[in-house]
């Protein structure tokens, strides 16, 4: 059964043609972890005067990425607060004072085309550069990890959202359309990659032709209107499809998207390391809704205030998407590297998420994109019996899509009870 | 903002309602009929609605009791008990139903355990046992073959008095002829409109068709139900009847009478509130189908041309048991399928 959007969506998608620039704070709370990595350690103290864009925490692992300070300040202490993965960790708090030495500033443009591969792969993680296409992972760490799985890997590129609640790389790839494909290929270069892919949603029109300039780049249009499209697992599919446009992708390929190539730009072009992300706030909570551009560490508490506050009492915040996102409570919860976007949902859009037993509607497995079996999976956890190997097998086929979640009448948490049995099938 | 410690998984939007919301609104959608049975003065069928109801629920408080569950499902028990008290006759003894429905409905949670852990309707089955014990209460409508020989069975009986005209039928019947059949170049007897209003049935879950109708089309337009059973089961009853019906009384073919079969002896409201009953029916779409019409097979042989007064609940019965080897046959297909299916083209290198 194949699924639109706007069937998982029940209101109109919107469409930004402008971002707002955030006012600059006057604290900021910088989490210690800004990947799905360990936490970096902090190389300030308090009291310490910091400039922007100087270091102020780095990782013992030599790439994982560094942190920068948003702001100019003075570190005033180390605070623990929840942050926008759910988990609770320390962050720094800086204090806003002093004069910016990044923001405002002009600065030329570094040709980088002239850098070797090594140092390429440097900077980016010396930028702190976070890759934002999944899950969160340090972009160095995942170029060193594709190079030693293959010689030549590709560079994916996907300029459209995972989560169709998610506007952030859509608009990104549209505004910054030039700067995106740079950003591409900069990690291509890193990479050492001979090819770049790029998904383009359908009828987007960025009103250029790359292939027509660039022997590297290949394009394809994928119908964003169904979900799922812009998973790993769903790129690769596309790419192995008889009339396929595009080169035969793996799993041990580069997969950006355009938030990511946007940071990388920024960081090797302009010489601005991960100090501002562009994010979505949204939410029938909210006056108002948009794309806007804030320094790392502003508290959800502020954006929602920079689009006039709230005209309900929000229920429940949600990050990155109503699929795919997480739950949090608290409105002090800073931004973080690999936040893209915030809906504040008032309890009239709240879904009755109460769990009950399960119903044998079928719909789960009538769903799912992979061809599993969800209920059956879900019912050999639950009743704590040892699932046969055919059924534990299937589980490591799961896309991580929720759209088994998403039809479940009784709201079963099959997609996370999947995610287990894969974790128990992989320490098998 | 208040801190809510209660955690909530992703995701966050969906697809289709919750079970909570579905059952919600299938008590909605049955509001209706209670408040015509008040209009009616049909209190003796009210009376045993809310003697099943508290039935239900007492089966399901000592279920809980007996340590079987956590939590109580007041709303299905509810819906149980509405229908169950819907689906018997005015006359029933109150009390023997209530020992019945707490009997039956505790056995079934023991044996099979929660909502849909049961491959068979329990609905259904608490009927089935209500007849056993009590089948005079249950009436018995019998046909001549000169009527089932008759083109136009319903109307004969409409013409008999057996079943009942109301004062407003004719007004009714004059604007619909005047006003929508005529731009079709047909009309509609008298009576036609009592029968869907109100056949006057003794089972209130057979009288308001009309009512009926509407629910169903609530209950598919916020995907309450799926359509595919109850679409493929009136589909193969009604072409059924109309085909072979009155070979069996000495008629000729293809002259049956679908208004009859249709509209009494509950067929739509089995069809929408029993057939499709959680847990009971195939997981795929294609089962579904082949449930749908053995169903309708097995209307056409148990309750004939209608007016059975209990025979849509031998047929959800019969076909509940179909679908038990409809689920088996599908449970094996998607085993085997997955020694079969090869991994997705898109690997790593390690093949996987």
């Amino acid at each position: 059964m194949k699924i639109h959007a706007c069937d998982i969506l029940k209101y109109e998608s919107a469409e930004y043609s402008e971002n707002l620039n955030a006012f600059v704070p006057s604290q900021v709370v910088v989490s210690l972890v800004q990947d799905n990595g360990k936490a970096a350690v902090a190389t300030v103290k308090p009291g310490d005067v910091v400039e922007e864009g100087q270091v102020v925490a780095a990782s013992t692992s030599l790439n994982s990425s560094v942190i920068h300070s948003p702001v100019p300040g003075i570190v005033d202490c180390f605070i623990s607060r929840s942050m926008p993965d759910g988990r609770k960790s320390s962050g720094i708090k800086i204090k806003m004072r002093g004069e910016f030495s990044l923001f405002g500033k002009p600065k030329a443009d570094v040709s980088w085309t002239a850098f070797p591969a090594t140092s390429l792969k440097r900077l980016l993680v010396d930028s702190g550069i976070v890759n934002t296409f999944e899950a969160a992972f340090p972009i160095g760490s995942q170029i060193t990890s594709a190079l030693q799985k293959k010689k030549s890997p590709v560079v994916v590129l996907r300029m459209f959202d995972k989560d169709p609640s998610c506007f952030t790389d859509r608009f990104i790839a549209k505004k910054y359309h030039g700067q995106v494909i740079e950003g591409a290929k900069i990690v291509a270069a890193a990479a050492e990659s001979k090819s770049i892919v790029v998904f383009y949603p359908k009828n987007f029109d960025h009103g250029h032709d790359e292939r027509k300039d660039d022997t590297i780049l290949s394009v394809a249009n994928v119908d964003d209107s169904l979900y799922p499209c812009g998973g790993k697992r769903e790129l690769i599919k596309f790419s192995c499809a008889k009339n396929s446009e595009v080169e035969k992708l793996c799993d041990d390929d580069i997969f950006l998207d355009s938030s990511t190539a946007f940071s990388v730009y920024e960081a090797v072009v302009k010489s601005q390391p991960v100090v501002d992300k562009i994010i979505q706030v949204s939410g029938n909570a909210l006056a108002g809704a948009g794309m806007i551009k804030t320094r790392i560490g502003v508290s959800m508490r502020s954006l929602a205030a920079e689009y006039g506050g709230f005209v309900k009492a929000p229920e429940k915040i949600i990050i990155n998407g109503l699929l795919h996102g997480t739950n949090i409570s608290d409105l002090d919860t800073p931004v973080t590297k690999y936040v893209k976007s915030i809906f504040f949902l008032s309890k009239k859009d709240l879904a009755d998420q109460t769990v009950s037993d399960c119903i044998h509607c079928g719909k789960c497995r009538s769903v799912c994109p992979s061809g599993l079996v969800p209920d059956m999976l879900y019912a050999f956890y639950k009743l704590h019996r040892d699932p046969d190997f055919e059924y534990l097998n299937m589980a490591r086929k799961c896309s991580g899509c929720v759209l088994c979640n998403s039809v479940c009448p009784s709201r079963l948490p099959l997609s996370q009870t999947i995610s287990i049995l894969k974790g128990l099938q992989d320490e098998k | 903002m208040k801190n809510s410690s209660a955690i909530s998984l992703r995701p966050f939007c969906f697809i289709f309602p919750s079970l909570n919301m579905m059952t919600t609104c299938m008590l909605c959608v049955l509001v209706p009929h209670i408040i015509m049975l008040f209009v009616t003065s049909s209190y003796s069928s009210l009376f045993l609605i809310f003697c099943s109801i508290f039935a239900s629920f007492c089966a399901e408080t000592l279920d809980k009791i007996l340590l079987r569950k956590k939590n109580i499902d007041i709303q299905i028990s509810i819906l149980q008990g509405v229908l169950i008290g819907m689906l018997l006759p005015a006359s029933y003894p109150p009390a023997t139903i209530f020992i019945t429905i707490v009997f039956t409905l505790l056995v079934f949670k023991y044996a099979f355990g929660g909502i849909a852990g049961s491959w068979i309707n329990p609905v259904a089955i608490v009927i089935l046992v209500s007849y056993c014990v009590a089948p005079s209460f249950f009436p018995l409508v019998s046909l001549s073959a000169e009527q089932l020989q008759a083109q136009n069975t319903s109307l004969l009986l409409i013409q008999d008095g057996i079943l009942p005209v109301h004062r407003f039928d004719s007004v009714v019947t004059d604007f619909l002829n005047n006003y929508v059949f005529s731009f079709l170049g047909t009309t509609i007897p008298e009576g036609y409109v009592s029968l869907l209003w109100d056949s006057g049935a003794a089972i209130p879950a057979f009288r308001f068709n009309l009512l009926t109708l509407f629910a169903s089309l609530v209950m598919f337009s916020f995907r309450i139900i799926d359509c595919a059973v109850p679409l493929f089961f009136l589909l193969v009853y009604t072409v059924l009847v109309k085909l072979f019906c009155p070979l069996f009384a000495g008629g000729t073919i293809a002259s049956g009478d679908i208004i009859l079969s249709l509209f009494t002896g509950g067929t739509l409201f089995t069809s929408f509130f029993v057939l499709p009953w959680f847990g009971t029916i195939p997981l795929t779409v294609f089962g579904r189908v082949v449930y749908g019409c053995i169903a309708g097979v097995a209307a056409f042989f148990i309750s004939g041309y209608g007016m059975s007064s209990a025979g849509s609940m031998f047929t959800v019965v019969f076909a509940n048991i179909f679908s038990l080897f409809i689920q088996l046959h599908e449970q094996k297909k998607s085993r085997a399928s997955l020694s079969v299916r090869n991994p997705e083209s898109g690997t790593n290198k390690d093949g996987e």
